[in-house]
């Protein structure tokens, strides 16, 4: 058996995975966060938002050879880990976020959600240079990996500061 | 303001990181008699215990000069991104990922653990591989990340075959 899925296929995945994180933290700032919350919730969709148009971008730009399907032999580590990621176990791109916003949920949460979201998605990003994307694309996939990192930076500043404050209380 | 703290220190951390995954490996196989399961929890020590070497050296060799503190520009991307990671809001460093074994744990469970100690491991080394140049070992920081991918490959495909 095999598996097939074109560089363009995946990246609409990952535009996706993008445009939920906008609606994520769209949605947070309709939960009534104010000042410093807010003013970062607002930031992180919009930088979400800048991101899902830079995939789109590349989607755009992909060559003939791109958007050739990549086959996957049954059993290959890669088809294995692209099978099991579009099967959930590393992040579930069919659950939008804001489906999981429910009930007496902190900032605090709402971070270690961000921050692990980040995470699968960096290593997502990771694998898709690997096995993917030609290597003509790595310099744009690596531009998109340093704007996650400082996504991930912020979230984790934004946590420290959100534990001081609580330990003022 | 500036933000300070030191390159050993950073490379110190990678060493726990290791040090931590291959003890967690290595305690989870001595839970079971199945053989296939104990070869694949003590290879991924094994790999974790070279890893640790290469950080080992790698912190061996870093100048004098470079053990001492580095101050890192506040708007320096690799500097707030290492600050992040060593201020234990990303991922905990204070947790031993051993505490988390009691012996009753599932090799799905064991695995799942394992998954996420990785993903940790690849997004601080993503920083630490920022950090250092070419002659430093970037290579070589570049090498363990594709190992830890690996491992992350490996563990979801036994969790696919455990379900």
């Amino acid at each position: 058996m095999e598996f097939s899925l074109n560089a363009e296929e995946i990246l609409a995945i990952v535009e996706e995975v993008k445009l939920n994180g906008v609606a994520f933290y769209k949605h947070l700032v309709r939960y009534g966060p104010k000042g410093e919350v807010r003013k970062l919730l607002v930031k992180l969709a919009e930088m979400e938002e800048q991101r899902a148009m830079c995939f789109a971008d590349m989607r755009s730009h992909l060559s003939e050879h791109d958007k050739e399907s990549t086959v996957f032999h049954r059993g290959s580590d890669e088809w294995m880990y692209l099978r099991e990621m579009l099967g959930h176990h590393v992040f579930d791109v069919e659950t939008d976020p804001c489906e999981l916003m429910h009930g007496d949920i902190t900032a605090g949460d709402v971070l270690r959600f961000a921050i692990d979201k980040e995470k699968d998605l960096m290593i997502f990003i990771l694998e898709l240079k690997r096995v993917v994307l030609s290597r003509d694309r790595n310099g744009q996939i690596d531009a998109i990996i340093g704007e996650e990192m400082k996504h991930i930076a912020e979230l984790g500043r934004f946590a420290a500061l959100e534990e001081a404050a609580l330990s003022c209380i | 303001m500036s933000i300070t703290f030191n390159a050993d220190e950073v490379f110190e951390m990678a060493e726990e990181f290791e040090c931590n995954g291959a003890n967690f490996y290595r305690k989870a196989a001595s839970f079971f008699e199945d053989t296939n399961k104990c070869k694949l929890l003590e290879e991924l020590a094994v790999m974790e215990d070279g890893h640790l070497a290469i950080f080992q050296e790698m912190r061996a060799h870093l100048k004098s000069q470079e053990k001492e503190i580095t101050t890192f520009d506040p708007d320096n991307e690799a500097g707030m991104y290492l600050r992040a990671m060593a201020d234990g809001h990303v991922f905990d460093m204070t947790t031993d990922p051993c505490d988390f074994l009691t012996g009753n744990e599932t090799m799905a469970e064991i695995l799942k653990k394992a998954l996420l100690c990785e993903k940790d491991s690849v997004v601080f080394y993503l920083g630490i591989k920022d950090m250092v140049s070419d002659s430093e070992g970037k290579g070589k920081v570049e090498a363990v990340i594709r190992e830890e991918m690996g491992h992350i490959s490996l563990l979801n495909k036994h969790l696919a075959e455990l379900d």
